[in-house]
This record gives C-alpha cells, structure tokens and sequence, in this order.
C-alpha cells in the first residue's frame, strides 16, 4: 500500500475515532491493535504491550503529576485565595484594575500552575464573579480571564512541555525555560489590549471607588510580605534548572515540597488536604500517562510502514520555502487544536514533525516553543477548549457561545506573538542559551 | 434464580469497586513515593555529595504502577478524556445508542490490551526477564503486571457502564411503551 494512503488513512481514522467521542486514550488502542493486525499480525501484540511499558516507565513524564501536585496543594490550601487578596492590594487606582489584576495574577500562577485549566477554573469561580459585580464588562472579564489562564502552560512549570519536550527528543529544562520571554511578552500585550480598549470605551470598566481599592502603605508591606513566600516555589521550579542544581524532573519535586512549606507558612497546611492532592493529581497522572502510553504505537506503525521516513523524503524535496512549511505545519496544528484534544494532538504530529524540523534544520527550542504557544491556544479557540470548558465549569450561568466570542481578540493576540517569536528568535532561545 | 444471578453480580461488582478504590489509595502512595524519592535525591547530592542510587528507577517503578492503579477509577467515573461536542449535539436515542457502542469499544479494547499483557507478563515470569536497571535488576512481571491490572480492571469498568446504560435505555423504552 501506498504510504500517502497509510499515512492520511491512519490520521483520518484517528481523528474520525476522536469526534466520535470515544476515550482518547480507546482511540488510539483500537487503531493500533488493528494497525498491527494488519501489518505485523498476531505477532506484533507483544510489541503493544512492551511499547504501553516503555512509554510509562519514562521518568521525565514523572514531572507531570508534581506540577500536578503542586497546583494542586496551593489551591487546596488556600494559599492561592492570600495570593489573590495580596496582589488586589498591591494594584492602585487604575481603570480597569480587576482586568489588570487578572492579567498579574495570571502571570504568578503561570509560574505556580503548570495547566490552564486549573488557573481558568480558579479565577471563573474567584475573579470573574467580583467582575460581574463591579459591572465590569463580561465579554472582555472572559477574554482575561481565558487569555490568562493561557499563560499557565507557557510559563514553566508546564505540563504541556513535558510532553512536548519527551516527544520530541528535546532538552526539557531548556524548553521550560524558553516559555517565560514569550509568556511575559503575552502578559504585557493584554495589558496593553486592554488599557486601549477601557480608554477607548469607558463603559467597558467602571471607575471604582471605595476602601477595596485603597491600601496604605503598610497595608501594601504586609502584602508584599505575604507573597513572597511564594517566590520558594518559583526558586524550586525555575531557579533549580537556572542554576543547573536539579533536572526539570527534580526541580519538579522541589517545587511539590516548597508549595507545601508555603502553605505551612501561611498556616494552611494540613495532611487529609495533602492526602486530597494526591488523590486529584493521581488521577489527572492516570488520566494522561494512559493516553501517552496508549499512543505511543501509533507512531511506532508509522515509522515501519516507511510513511515516516517517506514523508520526510517528501517534504524536503518539494520545500523551497522552509518557512512556508514552519507556516503549514503551524496552521494545520491551529485548525486540528480547534477541534481535537491538545496532548492527542501532540502525540499524533509530534512523532511525524520532529524528522521534518531536523531536516530543514530549524532550531528546535525555538520550534517546540512556536508549538508551545500554538497548542496552548487551542485551549481557548472554540469549539473544543479545555481551558473554556474549565472556565463554564466555574461559571456555568455563562453561555457557551458568549465564552467563544470573548477569546477571539485574545486569540488574535496569541498569534501575534507567535509571528514576534517567529521574527525574533532570541525571545525564545535567549533564556535557554544560559543553561 | 435470577434474584439470585443479580445479588451475586452486585456482590462481585462491590468488590470491584472496593477493589479499584484500594488500588487508587495505592496509588497516591505511589505519587508520594515520586516526590520523596526526588526531594530526597535533590538533598542528597548537593547538600551531602551522595547521590541516591536507587531514585530514578524507583521513580519509573512507581509512575507505571501508579499510573495504572488508578486507572480504574478513572474509568469508573467516566474521567478519561474525549472529544464530547459532536456526540452532545445529537438527541437521546442517538446519544444513547453511540454511548453503548462506545462502552463496547472501550471494553474490547482494553480486554484485548489486557490479555496482550498478561501473555507478556506469563512469557515475562517464566523466562525471568529482568528489568536492565543501573544498580538491581528487578524481574519485569513486577512492574508490568500492574498494566495488566490497569486495563483488566477498566475493560470491566466498561462493561459495567454497557450493561447499565442498556438497562436505561430498555426502562425509557418500557415508559414509552
């Protein structure tokens, strides 16, 4: 058989497995067992069952649940709520303050948080219903509060890189690290987004008044005080790989054990809250290791049919134009992310990209990070997001329909970025180039 | 007869929900064992120039065992990820049918990976394959056969949602009826 056919049977058959709604993890099974039925025979299932064991005895994955965790014990805890009420008394009289304070806070749990959803869910439930009351715009409070919670996978520590930097044979603590330029440049042009909108259309923020927004000095120290043990779990996790102390999986570890000194700290720590992390990490751990393992056979069939190697012959040949390839690949991932769970995404094209980027010789830090920015913003372009989906869970007055209209400027913003990473390389290979 | 078929079948499914909630409290022992091994390895090495041998396969011992002893709770609350929308937008009867036959797949997919396994895991015991570790080969059945455990166990889980999801249907049928 022809391998175009083998290649674009196999994607069209997974991805139709998908929409039908089948478990991811069911998806990718039923198409490998039948893909090794029909190329490998009865012979191949052993290479099933050692390809499921491979995949989840690899230890870089282990970083997954400990940025699980360590979200997880800072919200359970509380932590996250002093947080939120430090950083409201830091921000002065500003128009527009509630969306200035979400883009902030956004950036300190991007580096707390290691996935958007959790950041989305916690802020529709927090920061979205103070909005509502201040009369606040709901469609731009949305966009915020989406756009930043997008800042989480971006911002190490990320569960996203993990996977991303696993697959792809790529240094993990440098990815992780190559995510917080372009992470800081989406915070600042939110910013600016947003003070442009608010000057343009006043209606779109009230000017507050009242003693919420009127901190005195030692009221902003007592703040700042509070926040600072926060900066133990930015050391363990970015400061760790910055110094070279310990691999992103270590620092990943540290990180757990620094969230939990934070929440000893702030007095909030307790076991049956640990012990509750750790069951809702285990399970978010099951949910994806399962998903990977299930996979990985899939690009495994690929690569011994030759539909691999030929594609990648294929390309090369026929590409004049690298960066009109960079671009394709880049609008196909837009398009599939739209519709098709991030991590199932990853874990079908990562395997097939990763030959073509070596070939056409781009640098891969600076790739995987366009492909960074590129999958998180397929949690907020609708109609499949998670990062919307988390937020409607913490708002469910809100119509769905309502949520897609408010990413759209943000989205646009995200691709702005993307073509600034694409133009100045240094905002993602600059902090790498360190380690 | 049959009252006693269904108090037998609701004996053995407790069971396998005591035994999937047994499995998933050792699996946040597991998720601990990680972060203890890691800090530990953290501490040791830069503070005492005394790296632990065994932390990075301990690590990868307890993610895959973790991993898969949780997955039947997984399945039992219906927490793995899909892609929902297209299914959402259909009516009931539609929605109800394309359900079951996901069930079913799921069943005979992870029934088939199970028994997949489990013959790795017979060869696996009865040639002694050991895993090739830095510091003590482990025989491999001791990690592998949580896998086995994983999807046997989900496999069933889906079987469960099958039979009550049928159940359902055929009691919103009799209303109609």
């Amino acid at each position: 058989m022809d391998w175009s056919v083998i290649l674009v049977g196999g994607l069209a058959l997974l991805l139709a497995a998908f929409l039908t709604g089948l478990p991811i993890f069911v998806a990718f099974l039923a198409i490998n067992v039948t893909g090794v039925l029909l190329i490998i025979g009865t012979r191949g299932f052993g290479l099933i069952a050692n390809s499921i064991f491979e995949t989840s005895t690899v230890v870089a994955f282990s970083a997954i649940p400990l940025f699980v965790l360590m979200g997880e014990v800072l919200n359970r805890s509380g932590s996250v709520e002093l947080l939120f009420s430090s950083m409201d008394k830091l921000i002065g009289r500003v128009r527009g303050r509630q969306y200035v304070l979400t883009v902030c806070l956004s950036v300190i749990f991007g580096a707390l948080s290691g996935a958007a959803m959790a950041v989305s869910a916690m802020m529709s439930r927090s920061l979205y219903p103070t909005m509502i009351a201040r009369n606040y715009d709901r469609r731009l409070s949305i966009g915020a509060i989406l756009a930043g919670a997008s800042l989480a996978p971006i911002i190490p520590p990320s569960v996203l890189v993990i996977i991303i930097a696993t697959l792809a044979d790529a240094s993990v603590a440098k990815l992780l690290i190559a995510g917080i330029l372009p992470g800081l440049c989406l915070a600042l042009l939110f910013l600016i987004y947003i003070v442009v909108r608010v000057t343009l259309d006043r209606s779109l923020a009230p000017q507050e008044s009242g003693a919420s927004i009127k901190s005195s000095t030692y009221e902003k120290f007592v703040a700042v005080g509070h926040m600072l043990p926060f900066s133990i779990i930015i050391f363990c996790v970015v400061g760790l790989i910055l110094l070279g102390i310990a691999t992103p999986t270590e620092s990943a570890a540290s990180g757990v054990v620094g969230a939990m000194l934070v929440s000893v700290i702030n007095r909030r720590f307790s076991w049956t809250m640990f012990v509750e992390a750790l069951g809702s990490a285990a399970f978010v751990t099951s949910m994806i290791i399962v998903i990977i393992a299930s996979s990985n056979m899939f690009g495994q069939l690929l690569a011994m049919t030759g539909a691999t190697s030929k594609l990648v012959t294929y390309v090369i040949d026929g590409t004049t134009q690298p960066y009109v390839l960079l671009f394709l690949i880049l609008a196909i991932v837009f398009v599939l992310c739209m519709f098709i769970d991030q991590t199932a995404i990853l874990l079908i094209l990562v395997p097939l990209v990763k030959p073509v980027v070596t070939a056409l010789g781009f640098d891969p830090i600076w790739f995987w990070t366009l492909m960074l920015i590129n999958v998180t913003l397929g949690g907020i372009t609708p109609p499949f997001g998670y990062t919307m989906f988390a937020f409607k869970g913490g708002a469910p007055e809100v119509p769905l329909s309502e949520i897609y209209g408010a990413t759209w400027p943000f989205v646009g913003l995200f691709v702005l970025v993307m073509f600034l990473v694409f133009l100045v390389p240094g905002i993602a290979t600059f902090l790498p180039s360190w380690l | 007869m049959t009252m006693g078929c269904n108090a037998l079948l609701a004996a053995l499914a407790r069971a396998h929900d005591e035994v999937a909630a047994f499995g998933f409290h050792l699996s946040k022992v597991c998720l601990a064992v990680i972060v203890f091994s890691f800090s530990a390895e953290v501490v040791a090495r830069y503070f005492f120039n005394a790296p632990l041998w065994w932390a990075n396969e301990v690590v990868s011992y307890a993610l895959c065992i973790g991993a898969f002893l949780a997955m039947p709770e997984v399945t039992r609350q219906h927490g793995h990820i899909a892609v929902t929308f297209l299914p959402e937008m259909l009516s009931a009867r539609p929605r109800a049918v394309l359900e079951s036959i996901i069930h079913l797949v799921g069943f005979l997919a992870c029934a088939a990976i199970a028994w997949m396994s489990l013959t790795q895991n017979i060869a696996q015991y009865v040639r002694d394959v050991r895993i090739i570790a830095a510091v003590e080969p482990i025989p491999q059945v001791y990690i592998s056969a949580w896998i086995t455990y994983g999807f046997l166990s989900s496999a069933l889980y889906f079987l469960r949602h099958l039979s009550r999801r049928a159940q359902q249907v055929t009691a919103v049928e009799s209303i109609r009826m």
